[in-house]
């Protein structure tokens, strides 16, 4: 008997005890069905992080207090907080004979429940510079941004996102009210642009308030949480780093890198660093759901096993008119690898389905939200399925082989 | 008339945690092409016993046994296998079919662990079935058959290799009077018209007088060995359907 009349056999087999058949695919069809679409779903979810991050702005250059391997997360991602990077490090960037960079701010953020009237919403505030806006390729939709004398002079202006905007104000134009934060009053002068998510923080739920103002007044601070440059050309990116460097380690009395207290990041390397996370935490489930597939195999085994208590006399047949035992190993083992690479075939077909459907359901939230379904994670999909089934089919294939013919023929 | 099985001395003994069983104590016979002989005994006799060890799906513990000659007591378990696909066929007591499946596949079966070609078996497979007289139910799932007509098919499957011996072991235990009729007419066809050698195994004196010589077992001993003096002709059941 050759493979394909043995598949076509056990086809039949399987055709004839559908519910059954079914059942013992399960483990399986969910295994594959979650590896595929957390894989998916998490290349969907990283796409769209990446592109935000992209939207940004690109040629970005960022300065973060603490010395961190390029990498690894930062510092303060674990709650470090670092007070050596001023906003006097900056201006002496920028000062400098290095023309490429062509803009910079400074970050610090709070959060508060910010009052209008009787309105309430908790946002951030951030504290920024008025070059916020060429730096991040944003703007404001009324209104206007603050300028760098406002900042100077510590004004109490704010510029709302739009979330802000929307919550507090409910579609009446903000521009001109005063609002509370901190028990401070802020004039209300622009609301900004839609923008989406940035990473894992919503980029409209905030708001924009001159840096010092936010230094001084509301967070009683010196240093800043970290700044951002932009270069004119990519090709610039790595001189201005070094420049970036170099005037940093002047500042900061340091002569030797591997004493520095602050690190400097392109865009493209705070890109590959999520990406290598997100990887990460995609792989991570990828493997936990694959738990599920053990669990399909034993669940497999079981019901094989059992297979061949209820086919004892039939083996024995098999046995009578001639089978050797390898045929009947092989027979074994070919219905549990059909059972699984069926399994795995409807766990792909649903993987994909669902997947496909979170991202439609993504884009029509307004994400840019990537589908990718690779070639790989398919194959692997069958070889994992079709190995499960030898894997777990080996014990109970082995067991029909040992069985004596006269004892399985008087099998009742 | 050529030897097809010759015994010499056969013991047989069964060893189970230490104890040790005896079930065959020296047996010696010999079975000729196209006899048709009848093991009867009483359960406990051994019949089946030898049954098992003639259609190879026993080993022997001592003593000989020729198959056309070949000394089989040396033979591993696949070249056991391979005998007992060649030259054996077996027809059962229960009839042993396939549930849920076609006559035409159970008839098949025994042609899937040879090197032969698809149509060869179904061509070889439906002469088979013709030669029992089933061919409107070559279609029709074995469970949806009588006992006479499952064991029909038993005979047609045992058919089909084209065998040195048939062996029936109680063909007719689990039939009505009629349907066994039916069933020991094809077996006396099979042995008289086209010359097939067919052990048969029975408890019944009256199944076993369609044979031509009766072994008589008792205790795991060959007590007589003769002739049938008038051998019942299963003929007057009729044509089959």
């Amino acid at each position: 008997m050759n493979l394909l009349e043995n598949i076509h056999s056990v086809w039949n087999l399987l055709g004839r005890n559908k519910i059954r058949s079914f059942l013992t695919m399960l483990g399986i069809i969910i295994g594959i069905s979650s590896v595929i679409i957390i894989i998916s779903v998490g290349a969907g979810a990283q796409s769209l992080i990446l592109n935000q991050i992209k939207s940004q702005g690109s040629n970005l250059i960022t300065i973060l207090p603490g010395n961190s391997d390029p990498k690894g997360p930062p510092a303060s991602v674990i709650g470090v907080e670092i007070t050596t990077l001023k906003l006097e490090n900056i201006k002496k960037i920028m000062n400098g004979s290095f023309s490429a960079l062509i803009a910079a701010t400074g970050y610090v953020k709070g959060t508060d429940t910010v009052t209008w009237e009787s309105e309430k919403t908790d946002t951030t505030f951030t504290g920024v510079n008025a070059d916020l806006v060429i730096v991040e390729d944003t703007g404001v939709a009324t209104g206007r941004f603050f300028t760098e004398e406002e900042n100077n002079a510590m004004a109490k202006v704010a510029v709302l996102g739009s979330d802000v905007a929307k919550n507090l104000f409910a579609g009446d134009n903000p521009v001109g009210r005063q609002i509370k934060i901190k028990k401070t009053m802020f004039n209300i002068i622009g609301v900004m642009k839609v923008r989406g998510n940035s990473g894992f923080q919503s980029q409209d739920n905030q708001i924009y308030v001159p840096i010092i103002t936010a230094q001084k007044l509301l967070l009683g601070i010196d240093h800043i949480s970290n700044a951002r440059f932009k270069v004119d050309t990519a090709e610039n990116v790595n001189p201005a780093m070094e420049y970036i460097s170099q005037i940093m380690r002047q500042e900061h009395n340091i002569d030797n890198p591997e004493n520095d207290d602050f690190s400097v990041r392109s865009m493209e390397q705070s890109l590959s660093m999520i990406s290598t996370i997100t990887n990460v935490l995609r792989f991570f489930l990828a493997a936990v759901a694959s738990i599920a597939l053990v669990v399909g195999g034993v669940g497999i085994m079981n019901v094989m096993l059992a297979a061949v208590q209820e086919r004892t006399r039939e083996i024995g047949l098999r046995k009578a008119v001639g089978a050797k035992n390898k045929y009947i190993i092989s027979q074994f083992l070919v219905e549990t690898s059909m059972i699984t690479f069926i399994g795995g075939v409807i766990g792909i077909i649903m993987g994909i389905l669902v997947s496909f459907l979170v991202s439609v359901i993504a884009k029509k939230l307004g994400y840019s939200w990537d589908f990718v379904v690779s070639i790989w994670s398919i194959v692997m999909a069958c070889v994992v399925s079709i190995g499960i089934g030898l894997i777990f089919g080996i014990v109970p294939a082995k067991r029909a082989s040992k069985l004596d013919p006269i004892e399985a023929l008087r099998y009742e | 008339m050529t030897s097809i099985i010759k015994v010499e001395n056969l013991t047989k003994q069964y060893e189970n945690e230490g104890v040790i069983t005896e079930v065959l104590f020296g047996l010696n016979f010999e079975i000729k092409k196209g006899e048709f002989v009848a093991m009867m005994g009483p359960s406990g006799s051994g019949k089946s016993t030898l049954m098992h060890i003639l259609g190879f799906l026993d080993k022997l513990t001592t003593g000989k046994y020729l198959f056309e000659g070949q000394d089989v007591s040396e033979l591993d378990e696949d070249q056991l296998a391979e005998m007992r696909g060649n030259k054996i066929g077996f027809v059962f007591q229960a009839f042993n079919l396939l549930p849920r499946t076609t006559v035409l596949e159970n008839v098949m079966m025994p042609l899937v662990y040879t090197k032969m070609s698809k149509e060869d078996r179904v061509s070889r497979s439906e002469k088979a079935i013709e030669s029992v007289g089933l061919t409107h139910r070559i279609n029709n799932l074995s469970n949806q058959l009588s006992g006479g007509e499952k064991q029909r098919v038993a005979i047609a499957r045992a058919l089909v290799n084209d065998p040195s011996i048939i062996f029936a072991d109680e063909p007719t235990g689990n039939l009505d009077s009629k349907s066994g009729l039916q069933v020991m007419k094809i077996l006396q066809d099979l042995n008289i018209k086209h010359g097939h050698t067919i052990i048969l195994v029975t408890h019944e004196k009256y199944t076993a007088e369609h044979a031509e010589r009766i072994l008589r077992m008792k205790d795991g001993l060959i007590v007589s060995d003769e002739k049938v003096a008038t051998r019942l002709m299963a003929d007057s059941v009729g044509e089959l359907k």
